[in-house]
């Protein structure tokens, strides 16, 4: 434990000597929520609601995708492809340690300093749509079952990312992968706008894809509308998608060890 | 060192217990028999044509990296491992280390079989990749230390005793607190060291541990380590470019090329065997033309008054008596010829008619940047 606690500490350290670069990043990941709010707040000037959501709905939606980018979408992908590529894997590959809960200490500092950002930005967007906002609750007995689906969204993601990471075994770069990632994500994860605003097909192909199980699921459950309508059933639904992810995981990591040794370790 | 020796691992099958029996009997710390590694190498054709027919059908030549090599290594040895760059020395140590699996033979470390990758092994061992960094770079050398201290289990007071030691080796004082990044590179190689013995390591493997750096710094750096074994009877494989390291060090060498083991033994040894030709140097009191000294021997220097040739070491006797007998020498000197110079007439003699070599270990690591 203390192991992971001094890594912890040690990446903390290390994502704050990123100040600058984090502050871009971090426009990169609340923006696009932002703007979509004055899309909405455009939109429902003409209509009440929108494929069953009401402006309240919507606004807290949106912020909530917000809040998740910032604190849940974890990017173990680039840190591993990294060492991958520059044959630092090996250094790591002879030490008495589990490699895999590193890179997870890894994204936990990451995201802990992002968590620091973002909760100045969640409370200006609370002041400044506090009126549209009136209308949603949250009620207490649904805060448990929030509170393990954003946990356990963060493991769906870092299980994704690290598959998606594992691919620069094979190529020279995984740049074209994660750009690929990060369009569907923004359409069929949820990202953009709730899946329940696709045509049916669309939410069909949303639906088999493990990218909702990290933000629409969530979001779900504390609107108390679509797959979260019953949180234990969308929350099942995360847990099946960590078992998938964890094998396919590791059927890559084994398979990707062979090619990076194959290539001379 | 013992309190390492006591938490060795009670060997489970037959086979590791006999190879744990016969290590701790003889003292043997690495063991490789018949060690062979071949790689699959996706050839690729010039040409663009060419090389989009190689997406849909690939081609692969093997090569033999390493090829039978045999060796025993003792407790507290240090062993220089000699060779051209894509001899197969990395992957040897990488063998060794644990990062690939032998395609033939076996290796044995410290009883264990290291691809194995188990914990209790990589205890033990440490690698060190001169043109790798373990260290993290925007941080200070000591948060590093921390957390190898940790990955490692090592104990409050055994970290204490064991920094304060190597920063008094190693000079490391006003080093440990600044950023990886703003250190020099002979700086930052005396911190991956200090990095990788935190945990006092039975077996250490050193991949080019000078490599890039200064004259002094290599010096020191040389001094260290030759301390450090000393100090720790640690069991040590040094690869290098730079002899002087080799000849500081190493009473054992073992060279490799193109993958196969061509000499184990005592370094003085492989100037004898390899360097077949002696150096005589003369001082003349009355100076003697070239013209006149060339049917001795290969002429190296030449000042009117100082004279050295290159003579076969079968004739070397003959040829000084002759001389003394023709010329007026007023001293005579023979010397056996630089190690430097040995090895490479050595490997410069195997390289000439060697050209696809590109391809093989360093030399395709250097391409995509693994290893």
């Amino acid at each position: 434990m203390r192991l992971y606690l001094t890594m912890v500490r040690l990446s903390i350290a290390d994502a704050i000597q990123y100040r600058v670069e984090s502050a871009i990043y971090f426009l990169y990941e609340m923006l696009p929520p932002i703007m979509m709010a004055f899309v909405w707040l455009t939109v429902y000037q003409d209509q009440a609601t929108v494929a069953g959501y009401a402006l309240s709905e919507m606004l807290a939606y949106t912020i909530g995708v917000m809040v998740l980018r910032g604190t849940v979408t974890l990017h173990v992908e680039w840190a591993l492809d990294y060492e991958i590529r520059q044959g630092l894997l090996s250094t790591q590959l002879i030490r008495p340690f589990n490699y895999w809960a590193f890179l997870f200490a890894d994204a936990i500092a990451w995201r802990f300093v992002r968590l620091l950002f973002t909760v100045p930005v969640l409370l200006g967007c609370l002041y400044w749509l506090g009126p549209e906002l009136r209308g949603t609750s949250l009620p207490l007995e649904r805060l448990p079952a929030l509170g393990l689906s954003v946990v356990l969204a963060y493991v769906v993601c870092f299980y994704l990312k690290l598959c998606l990471g594992f691919i620069g075994f094979w190529t020279n770069d995984i740049m074209g992968i994660t750009t690929l990632y990060e369009v569907v994500a923004n359409v069929l994860g949820g990202i953009l706008i709730p899946l329940a605003l696709l045509p049916d097909w669309l939410q069909v192909v949303a639906r088999v894809l493990p990218i909702q199980a990290i933000y629409s699921v969530p979001l779900s459950i504390m609107l108390g509308k679509g797959e979260g309508a019953d949180p234990w059933l969308g929350i099942a639904l995360q847990v099946g998608w960590i078992v998938v992810l964890w094998g396919l995981a590791r059927v890559l990591w084994r398979a990707g060890l062979r090619q990076y040794e194959s290539v001379g370790g | 060192m013992t309190a390492h020796a006591s938490d060795r691992p009670t060997p489970t099958t037959p086979s590791e217990r006999a190879v744990a029996i016969a290590s701790s009997a003889s003292d043997a710390t690495i063991v490789a028999e018949r060690l062979t590694k071949v790689y699959r190498v996706q050839k690729k054709p010039p040409g663009l044509l060419a090389s989009l027919r190689a997406v849909f059908r690939r081609t692969y030549t093997e090569v033999r990296a390493v090829d039978d090599v045999s060796l025993t290594i003792r407790r507290g040895e240090l062993v220089g491992f000699l060779g051209p760059n894509g001899a197969g020395k990395t992957t040897t140590l990488k063998m060794m280390a644990g990062l690939l699996e032998p395609t033939g033979g076996r290796v044995r470390v410290l009883g264990h079989e290291p691809f194995k990758r188990e914990h209790a092994f990589q205890r033990r061992f440490a690698l060190v990749l001169g043109q790798k960094n373990q260290l993290w770079w925007d941080l200070p050398a000591s948060e590093s230390f921390l957390l190898n201290k940790e990955i490692y289990g090592v104990s409050d007071a055994q970290y204490r005793r064991t920094l304060a030691e190597l920063s008094d080796l190693l000079e490391l004082g006003p080093l440990l607190d600044v950023q990886v990044r703003k250190l020099s590179l002979g700086e930052r190689m005396k911190c991956e060291l200090a990095a990788a013995l935190l945990h006092q390591p039975d077996v250490l493997f050193l991949d080019e541990p000078t490599i890039g750096l200064d004259v002094v710094m290599q010096q020191k750096i040389r001094e260290f380590i030759g301390a450090y074994q000393r100090e720790h009877q640690a069991t040590i494989l040094l690869t290098s470019h730079y002899m002087d390291d080799v000849k500081a060090l190493c009473e054992r060498v073992v060279v490799i090329d193109q993958g196969q083991l061509i000499f184990d033994g005592a370094l003085r040894e492989l100037v004898r065997r390899f360097g077949d030709e002696k150096l005589l140097t003369l001082d003349l009191d009355a100076p003697a033309s070239r013209e006149a000294l060339a049917e001795y021997g290969e002429i190296v220097s030449w000042e009117p008054a100082r004279v050295s040739l290159r003579v076969p070491r079968g004739q070397v006797t003959a040829t000084a008596a002759r001389l003394l007998g023709a010329l007026q020498v007023h001293d005579l000197a023979i010397q056996e010829p630089d190690v430097e110079d040995v090895i490479r007439s050595l490997f410069s003699g195997n390289l000439r008619d060697e050209e696809g070599r590109g391809v093989r270990d360093e030399g395709r690591e250097g391409e995509r940047t693994v290893g």
